[in-house]
Formats: structure tokens, C-alpha cells, sequence
């Protein structure tokens, strides 16, 4: 049984301009101790997805379909039981740490929160583990962050900071949404690098979200590709880059810069602009951008199992190497 | 860090030469911080100590006072100020040594303002986060519930406790608490209404940290600027009340005495006898002004990411 099943999953959100449809119908699953990862640009219901899955939808959002985890069906739990699942069981990265840290409280106090929440211990027990935490995702000079306050770090420290709350309550799926897109590319790599080091060595799995699929090459096992609320490609990763079975996923990879490529060329994009969530229009939702389209895209395609073994979103029957 | 060492060393040269730690400060809580800056906040710190001084001479002054607060001096009515008869601040119209009285009027008047202040904070603040907090039927209920209190008249509010409860000097701090809260309650209701969606609350709830927990050290913490500041407002308003409610007979009873009323009393009298209006008035700005630089320098202080 997979540690994630996500079923049917469809996440609207009632405004005053109308209903919004972030998400429209997505499966997925995620087994224990994986590294996976969402790729989409914004607006693709990435993030959403993520947040309905740690129970944590604004407001005014409504949800359907299932989202089961650990066998346990977390659409409609009421908020008291949903707590047991967050922290121990879905930890969650925000994307940006500067704010989701709290600024009148230093950084002890709020990682001893987040341990004793889950693992009561006494103070002295709760700052060793805190340490340890802080050395285990490479802060410099642990004892002497745990007196800072948030704005005494850096962002990629405080990103850090961020990594070490999610992960001291030891939960079985981490979800990291965008952890690195306020940060410059070396402490990116950093960070990944760090994720993965960690769902190795505690078999968590991880599931990262981000709009580059440059930075999961080399971090996440399998890939799923969202647009406009839709699942359009899920698949390995070395499939995903050199044998992908879908115009949208392709373009995606054609418009990461490559050092390799020629000074003069140009970089590459995807002509156009996602889809209005708030009026879709029926059949593919990447039709209008596809240099593939054709009149059978009016329909919307079903998700179908792919031949590099994986699932794709698309009614042509193979794209050609 | 060498980047926040010179941040702070930078902002604090600026304001306070000579004052700037060599080090990074160690040991630190909230509340240690917080007094650390406060006590570079000269204008704060001279506020306070003139705070202090006023709030024991107002508990010492019976003692060392040459004359009570209530026997009339009859040979001497209404005599200015001097050294000579023992009536430092001078006498009433009737001889009653104005010295004695500012000083027992102090007692009512700061007892009435921190008393009443405290109580107004405390169910303002619990009760405004929760409503806050938790938002949607919650929220409605209890600020309905605000509402409903706020259109009561005060007047009325006060008479009906005085009728019900007798006479008694703790029911004008009860009376005054119950209707001040209601102010508290909506702005710290507004603050906290902000304060949830910021992505740190949605941080600890994603930690699964209980809603009490988040009140309790994620809101409250971050109320602490607004809630001092409006405290610091309410305290005034508050000694001013009670000068109102005592006026109309139903706060301190003659021969006791507040500030307040020595005021009111000494305005009657401002062209004969001015002193029985400055000296009471002088006790009672300077505690506000007292009052006001102190919070003011509060609020920079608990804010840590201010140094100043």
C-alpha cells in the first residue's frame, strides 16, 4: 500500500469573481521513502495540492475525492483528529522561511515547540535534540542560533531553520513546496542536496514541489507534471527527461538553459499563457499552446498509461524521439 | 554573524553612542531583550523612574505628611503654598491640607487606572485572540456578544451594580474593567485577524501544535506592541472616568479623594485659589506623560527586530 493515495482530487475555491478550479481530478501516489516531485508553473494547483494534503486550504476552499494516507482517509476528518497527522506524519516546508517563522520568538523556542508538540521532553533534552537537528542540516554554530531570532539569519539559514522544524517531529512524508525558489542557486543546491541526504538516510519520503525541473534532475526518483490543475505526465525520472510523452512536459525541458548549448542561441519558452482558472475551456487544457494540437484535443484526454511506463495526459499516440 | 553584529552596532551608534553591546547578547528571552532596550530608551527609562518616584510618595506620603488628609486646619482655609504651617501644596476651602490629599488621591487614582487597565487587558486580549482566532461562528457569536455590551449605557451599567452591590470602591474598578475590555477585545480581535493567515500560524498548525498552544505563544506574542500602546491610552481615560463617576457621587466618597475630583474641585476655585488646581493637575499629566513615554518605549522594546 502506498504511504499517499490521492484520488480524484479536486480543490475549487468559491470568489467573488466565481468558482476558481485549482485543481481538477488528480491521482497520484506516493510510496513510503520516495523522493517525489510536482513540477508546474504557478497557478498549475501544485501548491494547493500540497496544502490540502497537509489540511490546511483557506477558508473558502472546498474539496473533493480522496486523499488517503496511511490508509486513513484525511478529506472531511475534523481539525482535531487531522492534527495527530501533521507534524509526525505530513511535515510541510514553506517556500518562504522569512515569514513562516515567527519573528518574536528565537529560534529555540520554536524548534522546542515543534519537538515537544510531538515528543515530550524536558527543556535540556529538547535543546540537545534541537542542536543536534541544526547540525544535522548543516547550520554553523547551532548552540548559538537557538538564542538568535529569525531575522538574525540569512535567508538560506533561515530556510535551514525552516528544514530542521519540519523535521524534528519525524514525520513519514515531508512536504517541500518551493523550499529554495527565495534562495540563490548555490544554497539550492545545498538544500536539495540536504533533502535527499536526509529521506535516504530516515526513509521519509519527500515530496518536493517546485516550478524547475532543472533543480529535480538528480534529486526525485519520479516526477509529476501538473498544469492547469491537471496531472499530465507522472513518470520516472530518467524517463521523464529523455523519452517524456508529452508536448507540455517537453517544452518544459527545452526552456531549461543548457550550458552546453551554443552562445548565440536563444533561450527557449513556451508561447502563450496557462488557462483562466476561472474559465477553462473544455478539452486539453495545454491545447491551445501544444504545436501538436488537433481536432481530437477538443475532447479532454484521459489519463493514460504511457510507454516509458509511467502516465501521461495526451491523445497522441507516441511524440517521436 | 558579522552581518547582524554590524547591523545593530550601526542603528544603535546612531541613536545612542557609547551604548552598543561589544558582543552579541547572550541569554535571551523575549523579556530580556525587550528590557535591555528599554533601558537604552532614555526618555522611557526617565519616564519610568519619575513613574516610580510619584507611586511611592503616593504609598509613603501618609506617613511623613505634616498633616492629614481629612481634618479641616479652620485658621487656615484656603492659604497658598508655603513651608511655614506644614501645608506644603497649601489648603482647600474648608483647610483640609492639599499635600495629604494629592497624595491619597494618588493612591485612588493609580489603584483605579492599573486595576481597571489590567482587568480590560486581560479578558480584551484571551477573549479578542479567541474570537480572532478562530474566526467564522465563533467570531460572530462573541462579537455579537460585544456589541450587545456596548450598547448598554454605561450610566445605567453603573448604577444598576451600585444599586445591586452597595456602594464600594472596588465596584468603580469592576465597572470600569467590564466596559473598557470591550475596546480591547475588537482591536486585538482585528490584529488577530491578520495575524492567522500570516504563514508562521500556518507553520505551526502544519507542526500540529494545538490552537491554545498558538494563541498562547504565536498570536499573543505578536499583540504585545498594539495591546501595550492601547493600554497606555486607557489608563488615562480610565483615572478620568473615575474622576466623572465620583463627581456624579457614585465613585470615592468625601472626605476621600482622587485626582480626578481634586481637579474638578480646584477648577471651581481656579481664581482664588489656583494652587488647589495646579498642584493636583501637575500629579495627574505627569503620570500620563509618564505613563505614555513609557509605553511608547514598551513597544519599541518588544520588538525585536527593532533595536531601537
Amino acid at each position: 500500500m502506498p504511504l499517499l493515495e490521492v484520488r480524484d482530487l479536486e480543490i475549487s475555491f468559491a470568489t467573488p469573481e466565481g468558482t476558481v478550479h485549482a485543481v481538477n481530478s488528480v491521482d497520484f501516489d506516493v510510496e513510503a521513502g520516495e523522493f517525489m516531485a510536482i513540477v508546474g508553473e504557478s497557478g498549475s494547483g501544485k501548491s494547493q495540492t500540497a496544502l490540502a494534503i497537509a489540511g490546511l486550504i483557506a477558508a473558502n476552499g472546498r474539496l473533493s475525492g480522496s486523499i488517503r494516507f496511511a490508509g486513513v482517509e484525511l478529506i472531511g476528518l475534523p481539525e482535531r483528529d487531522y492534527r495527530r497527522w501533521r507534524g509526525g506524519g505530513i511535515g510541510l516546508i514553506f517556500q518562504d522561511a522569512v515569514t513562516a517563522l515567527n519573528p518574536y520568538r528565537t529560534i529555540g523556542s520554536q524548534l522546542r515547540e515543534a519537538l515537544v508538540t510531538h515528543f515530550p521532553c524536558s527543556r535540556r533534552e529538547a535543546e540537545r535534540r534541537a542542536i543536534a537537528m541544526l547540525e544535522q542540516v548543516r547550520l554553523a554554530d547551532p548552540e548559538r542560533r537557538l538564542r538568535q531570532y529569525p531575522h538574525e539569519l540569512s535567508g538560506g539559514m533561515q530556510q535551514r531553520v525552516m528544514i530542521a522544524l519540519a523535521l524534528l517531529p519525524r514525520p513519514r512524508l515531508l512536504i517541500a513546496d518551493e523550499p529554495t525558489s527565495v534562495l540563490d542557486v548555490t544554497v539550492q543546491a545545498d538544500i536539495g542536496a540536504l533533502l535527499r541526504t536526509y529521506q535516504q538516510r530516515h526513509d521519509t519520503a519527500v515530496m518536493l514541489i517546485t516550478h524547475d525541473l532543472g533543480f529535480v534532475a538528480g534529486l526525485a526518483e519520479r516526477v509529476l507534471v501538473m498544469y492547469a490543475g491537471q496531472v499530465m505526465e507522472y513518470a520516472a525520472i530518467d524517463a521523464l527527461f529523455h523519452h517524456s510523452e508529452h508536448p507540455y512536459t517537453r517544452g518544459l525541458l527545452r526552456s531549461i538553459p543548457r550550458l552546453d548549448a551554443p552562445a548565440d542561441d536563444a533561450l527557449h519558452g513556451i508561447p502563450g499563457n496557462p488557462p483562466n482558472p476561472l474559465a477553462r475551456p473544455a478539452g486539453c487544457p495545454f491545447r491551445e499552446r501544444c504545436p501538436y494540437a488537433f481536432d481530437t484535443c477538443l475532447t479532454m484526454p484521459p489519463l493514460v498509461r504511457a510507454a516509458h511506463g509511467g502516465l501521461k495526459r495526451c491523445h497522441l499516440e507516441a511524440l517521436g524521439p | 554573524m558579522t552581518g547582524v553584529n554590524q547591523s545593530a552596532t550601526g542603528s544603535d551608534a546612531e541613536t545612542a553612542p557609547g551604548l552598543l553591546p561589544a558582543a552579541p547578547p547572550r541569554g535571551r528571552s523575549l523579556w530580556r531583550d525587550a528590557g535591555r532596550r528599554l533601558w537604552s530608551n532614555h526618555a522611557a527609562v526617565i519616564a519610568g523612574f519619575l513613574l516610580l518616584i510619584i507611586v511611592l510618595a503616593v504609598i509613603a506620603a501618609p506617613w511623613f505628611a505634616p498633616h492629614d488628609y481629612l481634618t479641616p486646619d479652620w485658621e487656615r482655609a484656603a492659604s497658598g503654598p508655603g513651608t511655614a504651617a506644614g501645608h506644603w501644596f497649601g489648603t482647600d476651602a474648608i483647610g483640609r491640607d492639599l499635600f495629604a490629599r494629592t497624595m491619597i488621591g494618588g493612591r485612588i487614582s493609580l489603584a483605579v487606572g492599573l486595576l481597571a487597565t489590567l482587568v480590560s487587558l486581560l479578558i480584551g486580549v484571551v477573549y479578542g485572540a479567541i474570537a480572532g482566532y478562530f474566526g467564522g461562528r465563533i467570531d460572530d457569536v462573541m462579537m455579537r456578544l460585544v456589541d450587545v455590551l456596548y450598547a448598554l449605557p454605561f450610566m445605567f451599567f453603573v448604577i444598576l451594580l451600585m444599586v445591586v452591590f452597595q456602594r464600594h470602591i472596588v465596584l468603580v474598578f469592576v465597572a470600569i474593567g467590564a466596559v473598557n475590555w470591550l475596546d480591547m477585545a475588537r482591536i486585538v480581535r482585528g490584529q488577530t485577524l491578520a495575524l492567522r493567515n500570516r504563514p508562521f500560524v500556518e507553520a505551526a498548525r502544519a507542526i500540529g501544535v494545538r490552537p491554545a498552544a498558538i494563541i498562547r505563544r504565536h498570536i499573543v506574542p505578536n499583540l504585545l506592541g498594539v495591546v501595550i500602546v492601547y493600554a497606555t491610552l486607557t489608563m488615562p481615560q480610565v483615572i478620568l472616568v473615575e474622576s466623572f463617576l465620583s463627581f456624579l457621587g457614585l465613585g470615592v466618597q468625601e472626605p476621600m479623594t482622587s485626582w480626578g475630583l481634586l481637579v474638578n474641585e480646584g477648577a471651581q476655585e481656579l481664581e482664588v485659589a489656583p494652587w488647589t488646581l495646579i498642584f493636583p493637575a501637575l500629579f495627574l499629566v505627569a503620570t500620563l506623560f509618564c505613563l505614555n513615554f513609557l509605553g511608547d518605549g514598551l513597544r519599541d522594546a518588544l520588538d525585536p527586530k527593532d533595536y531601537f
